[in-house]
């Protein structure tokens, strides 16, 4: 099944590709704003594989109950990148930095 | 069954926690200053005791149904329905109404201990809403029967308790500890997510019981298996990060310190046991151990080790606070033990003694748990009210505190001791069934290793009672007055549960058995 002469592999090759550039955001960056977006990075990954297998079913069928997840799904992760941004302006206004690595109070 | 009057009242311990969230948010725009927030507070726990009151109610109804699970299945809606394009519904079996009453009995105790423990906070109209969403997603995690449901509980669940550990948000200690939390905790949603894409690619659909179906309609050994496989590990390492298994668990010593003593019992008494639930309920549904047999050994062998590193860790530590998060990395190490016997093959034993051990040691975890939740959770409430009383959290300054608050210090005693295993208390028990059941599936080392764990974790609490009570009282401690009554309603009813269960435990394990058993597929007899 090729819907609209893509192959099925593009788009999960693109997936795993997202999801990668997330993680090494996530991995090697310290800029806290970078951060939050190596996560919105790794969100999209998830939800193109979700809508990517949303429509690999056989006769042009498209399950809706992916795309409501999805759909769901964005609008949580908005709520979660929110709560990052606040965390990351708190954090901005108390040490004036957004380096994360100057965050070490807590190493005892 | 769609959603008629019948199923609204099953849901009723979900529609109290998170109604009533609302109903109190919209409360704490009416009702200020410090009476207003008591009123929060005393509003909060009536919700909390009603939704309680409901869920002994499901049980009772699960009793009658035989303990067939009730099924609600919400969308598509209508009574016409086909599992396998992925329908949506509420799965309530005797494990979910285990776990939810663990969940919302804490929140009730917390409820009542922040209405004193909070008085000088601000912001009381946000922080009552944010405990029942808490809860009330808890509850819905472990309701829920497929994906969707349980992806929207989790993060629902996951953002309140960031907003709860940075809730005193002036100081910079909770927004760090709340940050750090919050990364890792993200991460691993969003791999869990990734993960479960992959499932519903295998398998296309969402709903839990059917992916576990439609997987084993698949040919044994085909190249999906690899798929499988890192599916498997993304669901552990996601899920791993809420339950803090040991690599995974830097954000645990931070963030629950930081937060409010009432939440810190909450996150360590209950919200990091979401992770560990889900790793049970998702295994016993999904990867049956006689097609992944390995992963039940690479689990146990990490929970091994959370518990010697929680163990040498906590040894060290000045704060006891920190000190206490430790040792609650430890007891994760316990449970998730008890879970992964669960999952062995166990093929060198009778099949008869390997099922007697899989269901001892599910059994011996999901007691823990509610030892865990007791104790840990009284144990956190008990370092609130010395926080309360004399402002520090270090062991030097609240030297010999307990000659001046008796009450709230026989209470820590019995805590420590159930948590370290003497036997008439509730930890004693657990403890017993997890090692019991690594003895019978003929693990010796492991079984060795619990004991010696358990024996070095006798090392700290007595050093915390040593300090606590018998030490020369520092001049903080001196000026320790005695607790007020709310808080040690709290601690003290908490404290009779311990002795109390630990007294007739006969009850409540039978209920943790059957919920073990409903957790691995067995029959009820």
């Amino acid at each position: 099944m090729i819907p609209y002469g893509v192959p099925l592999e593009f788009f999960l090759i693109t997936a795993v590709f997202l999801y990668a550039v997330g993680f090494y955001i996530m991995a090697t960056k310290r800029n806290m704003i970078k951060f939050i977006i190596g996560l919105e990075l790794l969100l999209d990954g998830a939800h193109l594989n979700f809508i990517t297998f949303a429509t690999a079913w056989p006769g042009f069928v498209i399950d809706p109950l992916a795309q409501s997840l999805v759909i769901i799904s964005i609008c949580i992760g908005g709520g979660v990148i929110a709560v990052g941004l606040a965390f990351v302006i708190r954090a901005y206004n108390l040490r004036g930095t957004l380096d994360i690595r100057k965050l070490n109070e807590l190493r005892h | 069954m769609s959603v008629g009057l019948t199923e609204w009242f099953y849901l009723l311990p979900l529609v109290l926690t998170l109604g009533g969230a609302l109903i109190v948010g919209l409360l704490g725009k009416v009702l200020k200053g410090r009476r207003g927030d008591v009123a929060l507070g005393v509003v909060t726990a009536v919700f909390m005791f009603l939704a309680l009151v409901s869920i002994v109610n499901l049980y009772y109804i699960l009793m009658y149904a035989n303990w067939s699970p009730l099924l609600i299945w919400y969308w598509p809606p209508g009574p016409v329905f086909d599992p396998t394009t992925g329908a949506t519904c509420i799965n309530i079996d005797i494990l979910a109404v285990y776990m939810s009453v663990v969940f919302v009995f804490l929140g009730l105790f917390v409820a009542i201990y922040s209405i004193k423990y909070m008085e000088h906070d601000d912001g009381m109209g946000l922080f009552y809403p944010l405990l029942l969403t808490l809860v009330g997603s808890m509850v819905g995690v472990v309701y829920a029967g497929d994906f969707l449901t349980l992806f929207i509980f989790w993060e629902s669940m996951s953002v309140s308790s960031y907003a709860l550990v940075a809730f005193r948000k002036e100081e910079t200690e909770p927004i760090e500890a709340g940050l750090k939390y919050f990364l890792l905790s993200a991460f691993g949603s969003t791999l869990i997510l990734f993960s479960m894409s992959y499932l519903y690619g295998l398998t296309g659909t969402l709903n839990l019981a059917q992916i576990g179906a439609n997987l084993a309609l698949l040919p044994a050994g085909g190249a999906w298996m690899n798929v499988a496989t890192i599916t498997i590990m993304g669901l552990i390492i996601g899920f791993g990060i809420k339950a803090a298994i040991a690599p995974l668990c830097t954000w645990l010593p931070d963030a629950h310190p930081a937060a409010p003593s009432g939440i810190s019992a909450m996150l360590s008494g209950v919200v990091i046991m979401t992770g560990s639930y889900a790793i049970l309920r998702l295994f016993g549904y999904f990867f049956s151990p006689t097609v992944y047999p390995v992963y039940g050994y690479i689990l146990s062998w990490f929970a091994l080790f959370t518990m010697i590193y929680g163990n040498l860790m906590a040894l060290t530590q000045k704060d006891i606070k920190r000190l206490l998060a430790y040792s609650t990395i430890t007891n994760v190490g316990y449970i998730i033990f008890g879970f992964a016997v669960g999952m062995m093959p166990l093929t060198h034993i009778d099949p008869n003694a390997a099922e007697l051990a899989r269901y001892l040691s599910v059994t011996g975890g999901l007691f823990h748990i509610t030892a865990h939740m007791l104790s840990k959770g009284m144990l956190f409430l008990c370092a609130g009210v010395f926080l309360h009383e004399i402002g520090t959290r270090d062991l030097d300054k609240l030297k010999g505190i307990g000659r001046k608050m008796t009450v709230t210090m026989v209470c820590f005693d019995i805590g420590a001791l159930s948590l370290a295993g003497v036997p008439p208390l509730i930890g004693f028990f657990s403890k017993f069934f997890i090692i019991w059941g690594s003895i019978v599936a003929g693990w010796y080392l492991a079984a060795a290793i619990l004991v010696l764990s358990s024996a070095f974790s006798v090392v700290y609490y007595l050093r915390m009672i040593q300090i606590l009570v018998f030490a020369e009282p520092s001049p903080e401690a001196l000026k320790a007055q005695r607790a007020s009554p709310v808080m040690l309603f709290s601690i003290v009813v908490l404290t009779l549960f311990i002795v109390g269960i630990g007294l007739f435990p006969e009850f409540f394990l039978r209920v943790a058995e059957l919920a073990a058993k409903a957790a691995l597929g067995l029959p009820f007899s």
